[in-house]
């Protein structure tokens, strides 16, 4: 049996996601067919009114709307509601990163000022953590460290203020990994290692 | 520039002999209606002793749709003339207005049989039934279960973001 490798097709009802026009970055449904190259589709609750689209303009999505072909405006609308496709739309992939992409176009910069500290912090936050997990054998001694963290972590801004605090947090720790390692190095230097012991 | 259709109306201008001459009605397709009152004229002067000089137009009306967002078909009856002789020819295509059918078949004529628009006469076109259709690539289209892959996906790419040299190969399907 002949096994076809595509999975989406151009169908009545199909959702499609235009990426070129001046409907770009909407989605709209097929409802009819006008030949290989054209399709009508209308999307009343996105904003794109019923027109005729060139194939090339579209990327094809994995939902499908069960109208019929040519439906009119409100059984279009009505279907629409029955099976929640805008919400369906929205969890799509290509939906969220535009949304994401359209979110950091329209930040306003005290927004981009803060998301720079968040990324920042998360940063600092990931070594400061991987460093207590290795180098620090006081069990209390970390988890302490950790609460101390998470409290930090809690709001963004904050710890911006207190930044050059964990810098020197981090500093320690460098510090502490580094002994600790050269103790154990230390301890371990005149023995052989043990799969070449014969 | 987009096709119209326009409605001319026109006569002769009204002489001694004849205070009131018949009137004639032709329904075209052009860009302009200046276009249209010309090719009134060329088309009136085929079948009626009168010409522009000699003539007169009333009124020149354009026609639009009345349902733009309706798929139809449309078969249209042609003259052209080739690089050997004349023909008859009949062609159909699916399109939401007459104009778009007309825009298609003169792009089909100058793509195919390398027609110009100036040597085209459309006869006749009108909207036919999907049973009345003839042609195999009208009639494939005719099911309201179609379904068919997009082989060979090339996205769009708005000018600032198109780049004639990529690190990545393109995945076309």
């Amino acid at each position: 049996m002949l096994v076809s490798k595509f999975s989406l097709f151009v169908e009545i009802g199909r959702v499609v996601f235009i990426n070129f026009g001046e409907y770009r970055n909407k989605t709209a449904i097929i409802l009819e067919v006008l030949d290989q190259n054209r399709i009508l589709v209308h999307g009343p609750t996105t904003g794109v009114p019923r027109h005729v689209i060139n194939l090339k303009w579209i990327a094809l999505t994995k939902l499908k709307l069960n109208v019929l072909r040519g439906a009119r405006l409100t059984t279009l609308t009505n279907a629409i509601k029955a099976a929640d496709l805008d919400n369906k739309v929205a969890q799509l992939r290509i939906s969220k990163s535009v949304a994401a992409v359209e979110k950091k176009a329209n930040s306003s910069d005290f927004e981009r000022f803060k998301s720079r500290i968040a990324k920042k912090s998360v940063c600092i936050n990931y070594f400061t953590q991987s460093l207590i997990t290795t180098s620090s054998s006081d069990h209390q001694n970390r988890q302490d460290k950790q609460q101390n963290i998470e409290y930090k972590e809690n709001s963004f801004f904050g710890h911006y203020l207190t930044n050059h605090k964990v810098a020197l947090e981090v500093r320690k720790l460098v510090k502490a990994a580094n002994v600790a390692r050269n103790a154990k190095l230390q301890a371990n230097k005149g023995k052989r290692p043990a799969n070449k012991a014969q | 520039m987009p096709f119209h259709e326009f409605q001319v109306v026109g006569r002769h201008v009204p002489t001694e002999r004849e205070a009131h001459p018949k009137l004639f009605r032709m329904r075209l397709f052009a860009k302009t209606s200046v276009h249209a009152k010309s090719r009134f004229w060329y088309f009136l002067s085929k079948i009626q002793k009168m010409k522009k000089a000699t003539g007169e137009i009333l009124n020149v009306t354009e026609i639009f749709e009345e349902k733009p967002l309706q798929v139809k078909n449309f078969g249209i009856f042609i003259r052209y003339n080739s690089r050997s002789g004349t023909h008859n020819i009949y062609k159909e295509y699916r399109d939401t207005t007459r104009v778009g059918a007309v825009a298609q078949m003169y792009d089909e004529m100058a793509s195919r049989h390398s027609a110009r628009e100036k040597t085209i006469h459309i006869i006749e076109i009108k909207e036919i039934k999907a049973a009345q259709a003839r042609r195999a690539n009208t009639k494939q289209f005719h099911d309201s279960a179609i379904r068919f892959p997009l082989t060979h996906r090339v996205p769009r790419k708005l000018p600032q973001f198109k780049s004639t040299f990529k690190a990545s190969k393109p995945k076309t399907f």
